[in-house]
């Protein structure tokens, strides 16, 4: 299954553009976490899932 | 009103999005424009609320399948605040409400300071009054004054007047300098009352709020048709 990622905003006109890459790696930073979260809470959200639904739900992330 | 207090309060709210714990470290933004530091901080929320859109639909629908009291404990041991915010704009907006009133309000809070209110807007307005009073007053408890400024725009007047009563007074300023909307600034002003804001904004020196008083007083004083003190 393809990965719908984003990729962070081009930087404002004006900042500095020494610190373009400053602000996109922070916005890097918060994408990955997210991702990183996403992922942890998936998996950690199946087991709170009552048995007897665990399969379809597994089968419906895909996971 | 002062550029560089409109360029603080944008930086703020960046740094609340992307999760930047010391301010300073966006001091750099300092001196950009707030309007393209407004524009730079929606397209972040966009690529926020983009990112993994697919997996996040199949969570939203799988939703469908549980109880909503099984989704809000789901939701408050396993996903935690940020990923029941992104799913919150995914969900039909009553069942979204109808999972939010098994959330316990400090979860609530926490959720709250991760969402995007204009993507949840009926969600927002579903959301019972002293519910919402009580999570305003958990999220400034948490320092979210930033999250809490976007909901202003999004609440009802009975339920923004009572929440404007229940915070105190430094917490009010702190969420006037970055609210959302300069259309409900004026209403909020009303609803604290001349003598209180009188008070609120006299203290402020004190508390170390002078920034934010005065930024105040300047938008307040544009929105009547005075000079843009710029």
């Amino acid at each position: 299954m393809p990965r719908m990622t984003d990729q962070p905003p081009p930087p404002p006109p004006s900042l500095d553009r020494a610190r373009d890459a400053e602000l996109t790696a922070l916005t890097e930073r918060a994408l990955r976490r997210q991702r990183r979260e996403l992922a942890q809470a998936i998996d950690a959200a199946i087991a709170h899932v009552p048995l007897p639904l665990r399969g379809v739900v597994r089968r419906a992330l895909g996971a | 009103m002062s550029r560089t207090s409109e360029s603080r309060a944008e930086a703020a709210k960046l740094g609340r999005l992307l999760r930047v714990e010391d301010p300073r470290a966006l001091a750099f933004l300092l001196p950009v424009p707030a309007a393209e530091l407004r524009a730079y901080r929606e397209a972040a929320t966009d690529a926020l609320y983009n990112d993994e859109a697919e997996l996040l639909a199949r969570t939203a629908d799988v939703a469908r399948l549980l109880p909503a009291h099984t989704l809000a404990r789901i939701g408050e041991r396993a996903l935690g605040p940020l990923i029941c915010a992104r799913l919150t704009s995914l969900l039909d907006p009553s069942r979204a409400v109808e999972i939010s009133a098994h959330f316990t309000v400090d979860f609530l809070a926490q959720l709250a300071a991760e969402l995007d209110p204009r993507r949840a807007a009926e969600v927002v307005s579903g959301i019972a009054t002293n519910t919402v009073v009580a999570v305003s007053v958990a999220m400034a408890a948490n320092g979210e004054h930033v999250a809490m400024g976007r909901f202003v725009a999004h609440l009802d007047e009975p339920a923004l007047s009572r929440c404007v009563q229940a915070l105190g007074d430094e917490d009010l300023l702190r969420v006037v300098f970055v609210m959302e909307g300069d259309e409900r600034l004026t209403a909020v002003f009303e609803m604290i009352g001349a003598e209180r804001a009188e008070r609120m904004l006299a203290a402020a020196q004190k508390s170390g709020l002078a920034e934010e008083a005065q930024h105040a007083v300047d938008r307040l004083h544009f929105l009547a048709g005075g000079e843009d003190p710029g």
